[in-house]
């Protein structure tokens, strides 16, 4: 109870109305963390689910990094959507998934997905962008490490460092 | 006998790699033919293609074979490494002893993803500021896929219980009773990885502007090209594994499975063709899937896939 209070309170800071990429990151990818946690017991490998778990401390002390400069505005418009989004997301999962299958880890996963989908299209800023892109990325961190392979896990982490890396070169050009 | 499965087995992938690296620009002239025919424009005759191709890729194997390599050679290198792969781990028309086991679905779609984060370091360096931006939205676009991928990830592990391609082909070449349950869904789900391809072969409106010398075009296209392939083969996938042969000797005969084989080359073909042709018409009718909304589209026929699923299963 306590930890779906903590979860969903990230959530509503990640798509509340900060105006620092970099924190709206570290929370994200907080949430993240919580979820692979929180589906420890239903993972196919839970080495991966550690290491994935590691990954993505790593990937916050960096993200932090690279978006220290970047701020962006956020509309009560594009709050009250954010919201929404989720809400119907969520709702939508426990009303569909019957009880048997992982029911918490997909509704948070779709919500992640929209909360993604809300910044990287509402946002027209370059911070605001990568943070969208690295929810994206997140999404699949947690599907990966509670479903898949080694190798699936070994693609991953370069799939991030080559968007860490990408991230800098943009925002040196264009931030 | 192991040796002479282990001979099949890389015949098949010799024939599988060929097929798709040499199927690949011409399928990019194949759609463009028929984007003309609907438009009723005149595009370059076959002859004239088939000299562009030749003259492209010769002077890009030239390049890279030899040419002391920059770091863009590289780029390009490790991607068509990664394009192979891929298309090893797709099966076109039927499965192998080798590959059998890598193919999972979300090791895919991260290569997949992968590939548009990869090419975007070609533009660091000696390229204008428009051709940076495109590529960086390019790479958004791509990314923004992911939700719908992970979605279809999700229909295809509640229908067959795996990620696994080779899983999934063998589940439907098994199951008879519940078969409908579980194609309906995947179906769906092929159709709106229609709206995710739709503009994909936009890198070359990109490229033809500046920055890129004549046989960085050509490799880039080719590249372009090989992905395009890529993503129609896993609908071709999804829309019917029943028709991909089962590389199996235990249960079947050579004889057999050589029919087998064949019947999924085929039917790869026309799944191919009839997907280029969908992807015309869609690119010149459906006006409102361009953009951000294709992505919506996408996720919503995966919902409902789901929906379907369920559906489905409170019927039994």
């Amino acid at each position: 109870m306590i930890f779906a209070f903590f979860m969903s309170l990230l959530l509503l800071i990640t798509i509340g109305g900060i105006s620092h990429p970099s924190f709206q990151a570290t929370c994200h990818t907080l949430l993240t963390g919580c979820c692979l946690m929180a589906g420890w017991n239903n993972a196919l490998h839970v080495q991966i689910t550690v290491l994935c778990i590691f990954m993505l401390l790593i990937i916050t002390v960096i993200s932090n990094l690279i978006l220290r400069k970047q701020s962006f505005q956020r509309s009560l418009k594009s709050l009250f959507i954010g919201l929404l989004l989720v809400i119907l997301a969520i709702s939508l999962v426990i009303y569909i998934l019957p009880p048997t299958l992982f029911r918490l880890e997909y509704g948070i996963v779709f919500s992640i997905i929209l909360v993604e989908f809300f910044y990287s299209i509402l946002s027209h800023t370059v911070g605001g962008q990568i943070v969208g892109m690295l929810c994206t990325l997140n999404a699949l961190t947690l599907v990966i490490g509670l479903n898949s392979q080694i190798f699936a896990f070994v693609t991953l982490v370069i799939l991030y460092s080559l968007f860490l890396i990408s991230s800098i070169m943009i925002i040196q050009r264009l931030g | 006998m192991v040796v002479i499965y282990w001979l099949i087995s890389l015949c098949i992938i010799g024939f599988h790699l060929l097929l798709f690296l040499i199927m690949a620009p011409w399928l990019m002239v194949f759609i463009k033919k028929l984007d003309g025919w609907i438009q009723g424009i005149s595009t370059e005759s076959f002859r004239h293609s088939f000299y562009r191709i030749r003259i492209d890729l010769s002077e890009s194997i030239r390049i890279l074979l030899y040419k002391t390599l920059s770091l863009k050679d590289y780029i390009f290198l490790v991607s068509l490494g990664l394009l192979c792969t891929l298309a090893l781990l797709i099966p076109f028309y039927t499965t192998d002893m080798i590959i059998k086991g890598n193919s999972d679905f979300l090791f895919i779609i991260t290569i997949l993803v992968m590939i548009p984060v990869f090419n975007f370091f070609i533009v660091y360096h000696d390229t204008s500021l428009l051709s940076f931006k495109k590529f960086q939205h390019m790479m958004i676009q791509i990314l923004l896929f992911l939700p719908t991928l992970l979605l279809i990830a999700m229909v295809c592990r509640m229908n067959v219980k795996s990620t696994e391609l080779n899983y999934i082909i063998v589940f439907f070449h098994n199951s008879t009773r519940f078969m409908n349950i579980a194609s309906c869904p995947l179906l769906i789900s092929a159709c709106s990885l229609f709206f995710l391809v739709l503009d994909m072969p936009d890198l070359s409106d990109i490229i033809q502007k500046d920055g890129f010398s004549r046989e960085d075009k050509g490799i880039l296209l080719y590249i372009n090209s090989l992905q395009f392939l890529l993503w129609l083969s896993l609908i071709a996938f999804l829309l019917w594994p029943q028709s991909i042969a089962l590389f199996n000797f235990q249960q079947e005969s050579l004889t057999s499975w050589l029919l087998a084989a064949f019947f999924g080359l085929l039917a790869w073909c026309i799944k191919i063709i009839i997907e280029c042709a969908v992807i015309a018409l869609m690119r010149n009718f459906l006006f409102i899937s361009k953009g951000v909304y294709k992505i919506g589209f996408a996720t919503v026929l995966n919902f409902l896939a789901i929906i379907i699923y369920f559906a489905g299963l409170s019927g039994i």
